[in-house]
């Protein structure tokens, strides 16, 4: 699903050059649950942003199902992001000024599905994150763990075949954490691709694969068994 | 510790560069505009102060009614002050003014002699010595009460003597008038003020009016005033005035029938200039209503331009909601915080009204121009403007700063590190609130705008029932005397010329004469038809395009023509017979005259459109104040300097003076003009101070919404769909404002039409291109912030964590 060879991305402020991703080159295959490591600054957001397209490398290739989209424009790579691929973050990154509903509904809207079909959609969707009690609350009056069931139903909602997660257990208990990994392994095994990002060894047990990265490099690819 | 507030606030206003010039920006304009707008209010409402007594002088004012005729004279009757005098306690003084317009002699025109040649001067009055009782007019040289006491003496003012005799000391000197007659200088008077309801250079004793000009009961020209006694009963005198004009009145019974009236109003001098609307004053005045408009203009500028700076504090306080919290946790005081925010804000203003002051003395020369005024600033008006300025600068500064220093400063530090209080952007009612009313404003003043150049244009286009394009009307040919018959025709012979005639009676011109006309020889005055009575030639109605509805022209092969009339069609209707044609009318003046009705002509506007048109006679007379030429050339300039030859070799030693007649025309509406002019700016001013604060507040929008921004364009969201959520907010507020300005303006609007005889109706496609303008403006304004956060990356406004 996902081949890049030799990608390259450099951040230039002020004469400092940092070199965040260095000819990197992987190759992720569709149905696979990836877990990416490595300490803080190694270039795993900088990598996770450029699969998902909404950061363009400086270097390099990046073919996504069989289309190279290193150098898409904008517009192209935004309609192509809209209907393969959902993200989770660390932060939840919920609009606090929504509803959990209107939040789960936002992707459904810009992607054009009509109202009724939305509502089908979006309730089936917080049904199996189990959060449908809560359709009219605003974030902040959800836990944390509630919160990250939100943005993981706004991630799916979509149905795409692609889910790029940075350190979604981050904020989160190790409760909470267990859950919303259950949830991930869920999704994958209903054959969504899923790429995450972690610090943590027990949350990356659930993936098939660790690519550990360093210094903007792949150092060690441990495959689980 | 004073120093240690300046310091912070200086810092912080200067890391906010963006934030500060928008807000020192918009309030120095705001502030510059509303001064030139107090001290064009604090002009016209000092007209005639200047007089130590101002406010025990009043003028004899006449309203009266008579037979459908209604109105208000400056002017009452001559003999009236030596009836009242000695037979009323409570007046002190009284004094008396009689301007050439009223002498009835056509056209009065007085040229004095400078050197070997005549200047025409125009602002000359009869008066005697007793105006120095009543009025304060200083004099450099001479003395008050050896001043136009004889026959043949005159008062001038400090710039005529230095015009005519390059110094002031002239007393004993003489001036000679229209070759005739010689004027001996008995004082040099002090310049009078601007500010005065009449504005003289020749005072002239009034004792040289030959008796023939002395007017008695029944004829009213002359303006009397009185200063009266302290705490004198104003509506009792009115009434005892009223008394003796009713008993000298031509038929003291009418005035009791049929709905006449005969009223007394001694009008306070201070009132004179802005509010009586009187005919026939020395001077033409001011508008009271102008006066509160403007005030009411420069208040909603003033407030738009706090509501900017308001609006933008909050704004950012917001933003700086962090900085509260951080600093109470180190402990400091809600007291030095509350001072803190203040400092910055007096700050702000105090930097914002010094260069408000700076931009109106800029501004000056041009606002005076626009205004026709001559405003300055002097020590005088310093004296209250720096106080006032500084009352100015608390307050605001005080008003934009309340907001953060109290309300942010009451958080609790634990809140406010936590981010409870810095999304509170969008929930701001306060703000949408004053968004609504900038933009009302804005809206209500761009819909008057419309409404005036609309009526202008109307004006401009409307068919006037005579044709005023290619006419010259050469003024001042009453100098030629007789000669000026022969100018008519010689001009006439001009190729380029098409007509010509001779009258000083022109529809675009100041020469008016009206008299009462009647039925028949008993002249019962409740049969009056009041008119316009004008001696023209057989030329005139072809040479101003007027035309023919029934019967025929004046014909100079007619003896008969001499007693012959022409009346337009409002005399028609209110002299009531069915067949007016060929009737007789009569006319009482030098003994009963008879007129015979020769021709009907259609209704022309001869008076502002302001006025409906009234009844109006051509008679067949010699009157060679003025000839009119209708040209038709595509060489002016060639036509023009044959006219000049022409008049040259009749006058060599006089000026010709000439003007064209929609010049004359576009004149009449020169202060509707203006006020069209002073609107256009204002709302501009208006919109462009509103505008700095949406950007300001777009910006601060797009600033909060940020990460709201990348969640959306990582869910899908393209540039457009970003674009216009941004903008629907505020413009969503410039919808809300054309709902609430519309009705308002157009209430108001239709008010000022009303001022109008003839005018035009507010179009629905006024309001539409008033609320069009304003949307697209402020969604101009807020596309430069809205594209510029939709543009963002969104992987920047996430990354924060
Ligand atoms: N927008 C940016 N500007 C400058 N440097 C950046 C930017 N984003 C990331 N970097 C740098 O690139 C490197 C990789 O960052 P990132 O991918 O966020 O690391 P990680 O997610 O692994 O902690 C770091 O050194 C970081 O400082
Ligand atoms: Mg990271």
């Amino acid at each position: 699903m996902i081949k890049i060879t030799n990608l390259e991305k450099f951040y230039r402020t002020e004469e400092v050059e940092t070199i965040a991703l260095n000819k990197l080159s992987i190759e992720i295959a569709t149905g696979e649950f990836v877990a990416i490591m490595g300490p803080s600054g190694c270039g795993k957001s900088t990598l996770l942003n450029i699969l998902g397209m909404l950061d363009d490398p400086d270097e390099g290739s990046y073919v996504f199902n069989e289309i190279e989209v290193a150098h898409f424009t904008e517009r192209k790579r935004a309609d192509l992001r809209k209907h393969n691929i959902g993200f989770v973050f660390q932060s939840f990154n919920l609009i606090d000024e929504l509803t959990v509903f209107e939040n789960v509904e936002l992707p459904l809207i810009y992607t054009g599905v009509p109202a009724s079909e939305r509502v089908k959609r979006v309730e089936e969707v917080l049904d199996k994150m189990q959060i449908m009690h809560r359709r009219n609350h605003y974030p902040q009056q959800l836990s944390g763990g509630q919160q990250q069931r939100v943005a993981i139903a706004r991630a799916v909602v979509n149905k795409p075949k692609l889910i790029l997660a940075d350190e979604p257990t981050g904020n989160l208990d190790s409760t909470n954490g267990n859950d919303v990994m259950e949830l991930l392994t869920d999704l994958n095994e209903q054959g969504t691709t899923i790429i995450m990002v972690t610090h943590s060894e027990h949350d990356a047990r659930y993936s098939h694969r660790i690519i550990r990265l360093l210094d903007g490099q792949a150092v060690v690819e441990n495959i689980m068994v | 510790m004073i120093r240690n507030y300046l310091k912070t606030a200086y810092r912080s206003l200067l890391k906010n560069k963006g934030f500060t010039v928008l807000n020192v920006l918009g309030l120095s304009i705001g502030l510059a505009t509303c001064l030139l707008i107090v001290f064009y209010v604090v002009d016209e409402l000092s007209y005639d102060r200047y007089n130590i007594n101002a406010d025990r002088i009043v003028r004899i004012t006449e309203e009266a009614r008579l037979n459908g005729n209604a109105g208000s004279y400056a002017g009452t009757e001559a003999p009236l002050l030596n009836a009242l005098k000695g037979n009323f306690p409570e007046i002190e003084k009284s004094t008396k003014l009689i301007p050439a317009s009223a002498l009835f002699i056509s056209p009065q025109k007085f040229r004095f002699k400078k050197g070997s040649t005549n200047l025409q001067e125009h602002n000359v009055v009869f008066a005697n010595s007793d105006m120095f009782d009543v009025f304060t007019l200083p004099m450099v040289d001479g003395s008050p009460l050896a001043s136009l006491t004889e026959p043949h003496t005159a008062v001038i003012t400090e710039s005529t003597a230095k015009k005519y005799f390059n110094k002031t000391n002239v007393v004993g000197q003489t001036l000679t008038l229209n070759d005739t007659s010689v004027y001996k200088i008995t004082g040099v008077i002090k310049d009078i003020p601007a500010q005065s309801h009449f504005n003289y250079d020749f005072f002239l004793s009034w004792s040289s009016l030959p008796e023939s000009h002395i007017y008695g009961w029944g004829v009213s020209g002359q303006h009397n005033y009185l200063l009266l006694k302290p705490g004198a009963n104003i509506k009792k005198l009115e009434a005892e005035i009223l008394k003796i004009e009713i008993k000298h009145s031509f038929s003291p019974a009418a005035w009791t029938t049929g709905g006449n009236y005969l009223k007394i109003i001694l009008t306070p001098l201070l009132d004179i200039h802005l509010r009586s609307d009187s005919q026939y004053q020395l001077a033409k005045g001011g508008s009271i209503q102008y006066v509160y408009i403007f005030s009411v203009i420069g208040i909603l500028i003033l407030l738009i331009a706090c509501v900017n700076f308001m609006n933008l504090s909050t704004a950012r306080s917001s933003n700086r909601a962090k900085e509260v919290g951080v600093r109470k946790v180190l402990g400091s005081a809600r007291k030095f915080l509350v001072a803190q925010f203040l400092t910055e804000s007096i700050l702000v203003t105090l930097v914002s009204t010094i260069i408000a002051v700076f931009l109106a003395w800029l501004l000056l020369p041009l606002f005076n121009q626009m205004a026709d005024k001559h405003l300055a600033f002097t020590t005088q008006s310093l004296s209250w403007l720096v106080p006032s300025l500084i009352v100015i600068v608390l307050v605001i500064g005080f008003l934009a700063g309340s907001y953060p220093a109290f309300f942010l400063s009451a958080f609790q530090p634990i809140d406010v590190l936590k981010g409870k209080v810095a999304t509170g952007f969008k929930g701001g009612f306060l703000r949408s609130f004053l968004v609504v009313f900038q933009f009302s404003i804005s809206i209500f003043l761009i819909i008057g705008t419309l409404v005036i150049y609309n009526q202008l244009n109307y004006i401009h286009n409307k068919s006037l029932g005579f044709n005023r394009s290619q006419v010259l009307v050469i003024k001042n040919t009453g100098v030629l005397g007789n000669q000026a018959k022969i100018l008519k025709q010689e001009l006439k012979q001009l190729p380029g010329v098409v007509s010509t005639t001779l009258s000083s009676y022109t529809p675009t011109g100041d020469d008016r004469n009206k008299t009462g006309l009647f039925p028949d020889a008993t002249i019962d005055i409740k049969k009056d038809v009041l008119s316009e009575f004008w001696p023209v030639d057989e030329d005139y109605m072809g040479t101003m395009g007027i035309k023919l509805v029934a019967g025929r022209n004046f014909s100079a092969q007619m003896p008969t023509d001499s007693m012959g009339i022409i009346v337009n069609e409002a005399f028609v209707k209110r002299f009531g017979a069915k067949d007016p044609l060929n009737k007789d009318v009569y006319r009482y003046s030098v003994g009963l005259q008879k007129f015979h009705i020769i021709g009907i002509m259609k209704d022309f506007n001869y008076e502002s459109l302001k006025e409906k048109i009234s009844p109006a006679v051509l008679t067949y007379a010699l009157d060679n104040g003025a000839i009119s030429v209708r040209i038709h050339t595509t060489d002016i300039g060639r036509l023009m300097s044959q006219i000049q030859d022409k008049w040259k070799a009749i006058s060599p030693n006089q000026q010709i003076t000439y003007s064209f007649m929609d010049e004359d025309f576009d004149a009449t509406y020169r202060s509707e003009q203006r006020i069209g002019t002073i609107f256009i700016s204002f709302t501009t001013l208006a919109i462009s101070i509103a505008c700095l604060g949406l950007f300001g507040l777009a910006a601060y929008a797009a600033e909060q919404r940020k990460k709201e921004i990348g969640i959306r364009k990582v869910l899908g969201a393209n540039i457009s769909t970003i674009i216009s959520m941004l903008s629907m907010d505020f413009i969503k507020l410039v919808f809300i404002s054309i709902l609430i300005a519309t009705p308002i303006a157009w209430y108001a609007m239709q008010n000022w039409l009303q001022n109008f005889a003839y005018r035009t109706s507010i179009h629905w496609y006024i309001v539409a291109l008033a609320g069009g303008t304003a949307v697209v403006i402020a969604f101009i304004t807020i596309s430069f912030q809205s594209i510029k956060a939709a543009l963002n990356n969104p992987v920047e406004s996430l990354r924060s964590e």
